[in-house]
């Protein structure tokens, strides 16, 4: 799994969650309450879980996105992102390069204020990473 | 005079109560359900330390059970919710901890000020359901 940081909105990062080759969001889910180590039904287990939701139910999957709604408004999937996503071109080549390797592509916001800044991104790396780690870029 | 930039938004505060005979860290993640080891453990260790710094602790043993439990604080607007459980287990060698977290205060406490939930176990209540975001 790869995970990118990238500036968001009102100086709080953004992340772009890409998930393995032959992934689910199911498997994800397993993966971070694995990693979290809490007790099901608590309200630690309901918070991972509401996090794996926010990233892999409720962001936007880019990749179907733009398989789906906009492969041919746009000629290639960088153009994709640098356009209708807004993304910066360093960011849309790194996606695009992983486009073929992700059964997902997933823009997450996130609405856990902890998760905004530099802890953060060690934190989703420890509940997703599969020791890739993760990659900030500007 | 504070000078924020991006988003600006009114602060706010969500009162809790947490009622406990020992509240420690080992008693605080095994309620809210996280390992010692657990990559989350250090955001509810940050919590506890909220908890503890910004509440007033009654020893409920000594208190006057004549009065009503707002009274037993001296900063308090108690929900029926916490001021039921307080007359239940008044008398009893318990601490109750009354405070507030604030939405000014870090992303951990601005966190759960921004949650409403109610946990307890065999050894530990905790109310933190008085959110109004």
């Amino acid at each position: 799994m790869k995970i990118l940081a990238i500036p968001g909105e009102f100086g709080l990062d953004e992340y772009i969650v890409c998930l393995g080759p032959a992934e689910t969001g199911a498997d994800a889910r397993t993966r971070m309450l694995a990693r979290a180590r809490v007790t099901d039904g608590s309200y630690a287990f309901g918070l991972i879980d509401q996090l794996h939701a926010a990233i892999f139910v409720q962001s936007i999957d880019l990749k179907a996105d733009f398989q789906t709604y906009f492969a041919i408004e746009y000629r290639s999937f960088d153009q994709y992102l640098c356009r209708r996503e807004r993304l910066a071109q360093g960011v849309a080549l790194e996606l695009t390069k992983a486009f073929d390797e992700s059964a997902g592509i997933y823009r997450f916001r996130p609405r856990h204020s902890f998760l905004g800044d530099a802890s953060g991104v060690e934190l989703l790396s420890r509940l997703l990473g599969d020791g890739a780690g993760v990659e900030e870029t500007a | 005079m504070r000078i924020r930039a991006g988003f600006v938004t009114n602060s706010s505060s969500t009162s809790f109560l947490l009622i406990a005979k020992q509240l420690d860290e080992a008693g605080f993640l095994e309620l809210m359900g996280v390992a010692p080891d657990s990559p989350i453990a250090p955001i509810f260790r940050e919590l506890l330390d909220s908890i503890l710094g910004s509440s007033e602790a009654v020893d409920l043993s000594r208190v006057d059970t004549s009065l009503p439990p707002e009274q037993w604080f001296e900063d308090s607007r108690l929900s029926e919710v916490m001021t039921e459980r307080l007359r239940k287990v008044a008398g009893q060698g318990l601490t109750a901890y009354f405070g507030r977290l604030s939405s000014d205060e870090g992303p951990v406490e601005s966190f759960f000020c921004t949650d409403a939930f109610e946990v307890e176990n065999e050894r530990i209540y905790f109310d933190c359901l008085e959110c109004v975001w």
